[in-house]
């Protein structure tokens, strides 16, 4: 009887396996893997980038020129695309492509500044902001959502009118004006830490500020669900507090929760922020995020898509990592 | 239910006006970004001095925010907008009522685009399950999650790679007549699809699991008398809710699909008036997107009441 493997005990897995099996799960394997993999590249991107992403602009090959052009990726062996201009149609864009630049690997964007170079600061950017406000988001949303759903009464009502409240407002509005508001006191501080990576906390707290009310909003409903779970019922019935209560057998089953709902807003959440740095608001990095690049780069998506191209897939895949990720997660700690 | 509305409608106002004035003093504050103590001066009642003087703080009298705040107050409730700065100065209501008149139907064309594709394959594919079930679970969700301006660019390099007709309008042409209003409401109506097939499948998969359901299929019912009088029924005070909140959401527009596409709407208002330094249109902007976002959310909340045969009689 005493050498019974754990695999079959009555009522199927127990202990420690049940929270490594479903992260061997296929796609959370593979969304941790991307996830991993990109952090890698962001934490080299100052040794990978053959450009500082600020001033490659100025390489003599786009000196002289009156418009300042793209150079096409490695794939693309065209040459010398034609000029392109329409008179009889006053919203043609009007470009001049150059050849392929040996030393521009994936060409340049609209300003002649090489895109390896942006995509990776970009990247760097754009996955510490986007993790920092997934967490952040997460973190808030449990928390108001655990005290709001355990007790009720006016604590509950409040978060449900701020959560409500705060949904009715246009969310980029409010970043705009949040980030012009808080960016002046935070520059001031935080000015000379880590060149790129300063801004990210701040733009990380900018973002959470509205991103947070359906994550605690879904917690919330999650929570009043468990209140009636019979193990809750038993842990009450032999005197369990509440906080204890709350800590060991509700909190995780909402963090899987909170934490799907807030990476599921990360690719609009990066969007938001590269609206901000395209409207030019708050405290930006120098070399832009992968959300700025895709603004800038979208009047070209009609004549040069690649270029708009590179930094979505970068920012889906992105998303495609952390659903993944937080889904394992869920899986994790809420075994169903 | 009177009663009901009427609750929800006297919480809509404090949540009215706390927006309100949040925007109010974030646009005070967020103008004046020289000084980093911008925001203590402004909430001590102390004169908050502008940036440059191509600001003209239009509600500051005598300098300072709280006086200000006040004649603002008052406006606001004598339904006084004001002039826009950036527009020529004509009246902030005529500008937004243009902004709205895109918006407004660019929502409503996503709103059937979403509620005639959406609702339909959700409730389908929960009742028939099978690939169906799967491939609308998963084309929902991916056109969901998925934003607005992603989806645009995907379907705008789509085009040029695929379809040589041009059947969008890029960016937005002023004589471009119906062409303009394609791709916007489509990619709006997309997103909205998938949210609300998503919600739809798990409503009816709720329903289907009752007790009553299967009740009334041993009872002999049609099939038809079961969907309707049972299955439909119950699962629409879910749907409703959702509905209605979507298009609250919709008829405000979308400020990234808004700014991405040039479409000369409310969103982009609020934006270009952000970076003019607008204040009249950015308050109007947002008292206008909050109440559809406040009144769509309530309207929506009492229909789903309405629709729930369990207050049928009274009860509440």
């Amino acid at each position: 009887m005493a050498d019974v493997p754990a695999e079959r005990t009555v009522g199927g897995v127990s202990g420690r396996r049940a929270y490594v099996m479903p992260l061997k799960n296929r796609s959370t394997l593979l969304g941790g893997v991307v996830i991993l993999a990109m952090a890698l590249v962001s934490v080299l991107a100052p040794r990978l980038a053959p450009f500082d992403p600020a001033t490659s602009g100025d390489s003599p090959v786009f000196q002289g020129r009156s418009s300042v052009p793209h150079s096409p990726p490695f794939w693309d062996k065209s040459g010398n695309a034609p000029y392109v201009e329409d008179p009889a149609d006053p919203f043609a864009i009007y470009f001049r492509s150059l050849p392929f630049q040996p030393e521009h690997v994936l060409g340049t964007d609209g300003q002649a500044r090489d895109m390896l170079s942006l995509l990776l600061y970009g990247l760097r950017f754009s996955l510490s902001v986007g993790l920092m406000t997934v967490a952040l988001v997460a973190v808030v949303g449990v928390a108001l959502g655990l005290t709001a759903g355990w007790r009720g009464g006016l604590w509950d009502d409040l978060v449900v009118w701020a959560s409500d409240a705060a949904e009715s407002v246009p969310a980029l509005l409010a970043y705009a004006l949040f980030a012009s508001a808080v960016s002046g006191p935070v520059a001031g501080r935080l000015g000379s830490v880590g060149l790129d990576l300063a801004p990210a906390p701040a733009t990380a707290l900018v973002l959470s500020f509205v991103a947070w009310a359906p994550v605690a909003r879904l917690v919330r409903a999650r929570v009043i669900e468990l209140r009636h779970a019979e193990w809750v019922f038993a842990a009450r019935s032999i005197g369990a507090r509440a906080p204890r209560i709350l800590l060991r057998h509700i909190l995780p089953y909402t963090v899987g929760t909170a934490l799907v709902a807030s990476s599921s807003q990360l690719p609009v959440l990066l969007l938001a922020d590269g609206l901000l740095g395209a409207i030019g608001v708050g405290y930006r990095p120098r070399s832009g995020s992968l959300g700025e690049l895709i603004f800038r780069e979208f009047k070209y998506a009609l004549d040069e898509p690649v270029f708009v191209l590179m930094p979505t897939a970068l920012l889906l895949l992105m998303a495609f990592g952390t659903a993944a990720l937080a889904d394992g997660v869920r899986r994790a700690l809420a075994p169903q | 239910m009177l009663a009901y509305a009427f609750r929800r409608l006297l919480w809509a106002v404090p949540t009215l006006w706390v927006v309100v004035t949040l925007t109010y003093f974030g646009v005070n504050v967020a103008f004046v970004q020289t000084r980093h103590d911008a925001l203590q001066l402004a909430l001590s009642g102390a004169e908050v001095p502008a940036a440059d003087e191509n600001y003209l703080p239009i509600y500051l009298v005598d300098g300072s925010l709280r006086d200000g705040y006040l004649f603002f107050l008052k406006d606001l409730v004598r339904l006084r907008w004001g002039e826009s700065v950036t527009h020529q100065f004509r009246p902030v209501a005529e500008v937004v009522r243009e902004g709205f008149a895109v918006t407004g139907r660019i929502g409503l064309l996503a709103f059937a685009l979403a509620a005639g594709l959406g609702l339909p394959f959700g409730a389908l594919a929960a009742r028939r399950g099978g690939w169906l079930d799967r491939s609308v679970s998963w084309g929902a969700t991916l056109a969901y999650g998925v934003p607005g301006p992603v989806t645009i660019i995907l379907m705008l390099t789509l085009s040029v790679y695929l379809i040589p007709v041009r059947l969008f309008s890029v960016p937005w042409d002023a004589d471009g007549g119906w062409r303009n209003y394609v791709l916007p409401s489509l990619v709006l109506g997309l997103g909205a699809g998938g949210y609300l097939a998503l919600v739809a499948r798990a409503a009816v998969l709720d329903v289907l699991g009752q007790d009553y359901v299967r009740t009334a299929h041993a009872k002999g019912l049609r099939e038809r008398t079961v969907v309707w009088r049972h299955i439909v029924r119950n699962a629409l005070p879910t749907i409703l809710a959702a509905t209605g909140r979507t298009l609250g959401v919709l008829l405000a527009g979308s400020l990234l699909v808004e700014y991405a596409y040039y479409v000369p709407g409310t969103g982009r208002l609020l934006l270009d008036a952000f970076t003019a330094r607008d204040s009249q249109l950015i308050l109007a902007g947002v008292c206008l997107y909050t109440s559809l976002i406040l009144a769509a959310n309530i309207a929506a909340d009492v229909a789903a009441r309405l629709a729930d045969p369990r207050t049928r009689s009274g009860e509440r």
